[in-house]
Parts: C-alpha cells; sequence; structure tokens
C-alpha cells in the first residue's frame, strides 16, 4: 500500500472515531438532560504499553469501566470509564437520588456502567458499520469496579495489544465546565487489522 | 519512609527500606525478600515467555525477570538460599471471547512459579488468580507484604 493511501485511511479512521465521539456526546447529553461535549480527544498510534502510560498517575485509583468487543476480525475494544466516585454520581442522576445508598448492590452500579457503555461506545460499532457497508455487531459489555492500572493491564493483556502498535482513540466527555461528569471513552484498535477491513473496495 | 511506584516491566531491588509498590491485574508482581542481608526487589512482569529479543526490558517476561531480579539481588550482597518470593497477580478480570488469551494471568504465574522452582526459591505468600486486580507493598526495611482490593487489604509479615 502507498503512502498516501495509507494516510487517506487513517484520515477515513480518525473521521469515524470524531464523529462516534460526537454522537456519544449527543446521546450522553439526552440521557442526562443536560449539555455534554467532545471536551477533548486524542488519536494516536501507540502500543498498548504506551497507553497504560499514559494514565500513570491514576493506576491506583478505583474506577468503573466496562469493555465491549468487537469480532475477531477487526480485533477492537471499546472502553468506557470513570471514576468510582463519579460512577456513583450519575448512578444517582439516571435512576434518581436514593436515599439509602446501601440499598444500592455493586452489581447495579456496575450495570449501570456497561448498559451507558451500550449506548455511548455502541456509536463507533454503527459509524463504521455505515462506513464498511456491513452488519458489526459488539459483544454484551463486560463491565467492572476495580484499581484502574489493573483494569488497563488485563485488558492490553487479554487482548495481545502489549506490544502490537495500535489505534488508540481516547476521548473525554463532559459538561461544559468538566465539573458535572467527565467519562472517558477510548477505542484500542489493532492498527493492521481496521486498515484492512477499511481498504476493502465495498468501504469506500 | 520513602516510597517509590514500580511500573511495568519493572525490576528495582534495594537495601533501603523503602515501601516500594505497584498495581497488578493479568500481570505478577513477584517480590524478594533476603530475610539475612535485609535486601527487598520487586518485578512488574507482562508475560509469561520471552521471544528472545527481550534484553532490552528483561523485566517484562517471567523467564528472564525472575532470573534479572534474583541476579540484582545478588549483586547487591544477596544470597539463594536466603531469598524468600511473594506472588501477587494472575486475574482474568474480563471473561474473554478469545481461549487463546483467557488465561494470560495464569500462565504468567505458572511460569514465574516454575522459574523459582529451578532456583529453589521458596513461594511464602501467593496472592493469584481470581477477578480482581491487587495492589501490593512491600516494606524493604521488614520484608513485610500488603496486598488491598478494591474493597480489602491484608498484610503478611516474613517468617
Amino acid at each position: 500500500m502507498y503512502d498516501s493511501e495509507i494516510r487517506q485511511l487513517e484520515k477515513s479512521l480518525t473521521d469515524i472515531f470524531i464523529q462516534s465521539f460526537n454522537q456519544a456526546a449527543q446521546a450522553f447529553s439526552q440521557l442526562l438532560m443536560q449539555k455534554m461535549v467532545l471536551s477533548r480527544y486524542r488519536i494516536d498510534m501507540i502500543s498498548g504499553e504506551q497507553f497504560i502510560e499514559q494514565l500513570g498517575d491514576k493506576m491506583e485509583d478505583g474506577y468503573f469501566a466496562s469493555i465491549i468487543r468487537l469480532p475477531v476480525e477487526l480485533e477492537t475494544v471499546i472502553l468506557f470509564f470513570l471514576a468510582e466516585e463519579e460512577g456513583r454520581r450519575l448512578y444517582d442522576r439516571l435512576n434518581g437520588p436514593t436515599q439509602d445508598q446501601s440499598a444500592i448492590s455493586l452489581d447495579d452500579l456496575v450495570s449501570s456502567i456497561g448498559e451507558l457503555n451500550n449506548i455511548l461506545g455502541n456509536n463507533f460499532v454503527n459509524c463504521l458499520a455505515n462506513t464498511l457497508n456491513l452488519s458489526i455487531h459488539g459483544s454484551v459489555p463486560r463491565n467492572t469496579l476495580d484499581l484502574l492500572g489493573a483494569i488497563l493491564q488485563s485488558i492490553i493483556l487479554q487482548n495481545d495489544f502489549a506490544d502490537k502498535s495500535i489505534f488508540c482513540a481516547d476521548a473525554n466527555i463532559s459538561d461544559k465546565k468538566s465539573t458535572a461528569f467527565n467519562v472517558r471513552l477510548v477505542i484500542l484498535s489493532d492498527k493492521e487489522k481496521l486498515m484492512q477491513v477499511i481498504s476493502q473496495p465495498e468501504a469506500q | 519512609m520513602m516510597e517509590r511506584f514500580i511500573k511495568m516491566n519493572e525490576i528495582y531491588v534495594t537495601k533501603d527500606p523503602y515501601l516500594i509498590r505497584t498495581v497488578v491485574g493479568s500481570c505478577i508482581a513477584l517480590c524478594l525478600w533476603d530475610s539475612y542481608h535485609r535486601i527487598g526487589g520487586m518485578g512488574h512482569i507482562m508475560l509469561p515467555q520471552s521471544n528472545g529479543d527481550s534484553v532490552a526490558l528483561p523485566g517484562k517476561y517471567a523467564d528472564t525477570a525472575v532470573k534479572t531480579l534474583i541476579s540484582i539481588m545478588k549483586g547487591k550482597g544477596g544470597v539463594i538460599s536466603n531469598m524468600q518470593a511473594s506472588c501477587v497477580g494472575g486475574a482474568s478480570m474480563f471473561q474473554n471471547h478469545h481461549p487463546k488469551y483467557e488465561s494470560v494471568g495464569r500462565r504468567n504465574y505458572q511460569r514465574v512459579k516454575n522459574e523459582l522452582a529451578h532456583f529453589g526459591i521458596p513461594i511464602v505468600t501467593e496472592a493469584v488468580g481470581g477477578t480482581s486486580g491487587r495492589k501490593v507493598e512491600m516494606n524493604c526495611a521488614t520484608g513485610a507484604i500488603t496486598i488491598s482490593m478494591l474493597l480489602k487489604s491484608w498484610c503478611m509479615e516474613p517468617a
């Protein structure tokens, strides 16, 4: 493949990432009935280890996280995560404030975060499917509340991303002042496989 | 007490009274303690097996990390027969659709265990497997290991 073709494919993918992040922000706004915006995004080609390094100072903190895995030929993971305290506030916001916090089970909290990933993360699946003119189904979200370092390591290792060059499309979606909610949506994708799929004639 | 966070693939050994710590999910934190010379070391190991070009990052793979950690401990005056090990991590936090990668935590642990057996170093503390990440701290002045999960923690003093 020529350099110019590679650049064109990278540009197409970047457009898909940005479009899906904007749609996710819009969906989040509708859920919260509050304006949420794509406050930051970054698209890199890095290794899985470098991705973890970028989040260095948060490794020991508790985070809610949810992953959706795309079919094997795409080798792509959609990761949605937010700090534990923020996740609890978000749960209250979506379900109405609960007087008795002890009545909320951890399973309820964690599965709520998974549902959010279903709504926000699947925007990428839809954008990609529309571009490729294919039917793509993401997995059921897998959710957890754990130490961020442990979560990210497991995702990187279980998807064999440690040494590979991966697309890392990383976005923050927040209210305008980033004071209420600031969630992170990250798409990690095997660069070669994604480029291969998107370069198919039917995707042009 | 001075503190240090051990990053992925890093190996750190000290004779000073450091509190060294790391966070592991599927990775393995291997702590070695020479109780006589009071030398402590930790490796944060990612993968079970090197592919031959691991010289730049010997701490990344179980097969090279164990040898390197022992070698650095010996370089600081440690003796293998005084060493004892603690292994923490090897969790499977997200159930996986790819059986090929599902057991990476277990394979990491198995390889570390085999390497330690090769050197005759006993494992005195194990907190391995399961579905939760762990934070591990080693007090290099006493050899005590503290392991925490998000909702609970416990401490083991050396024998």
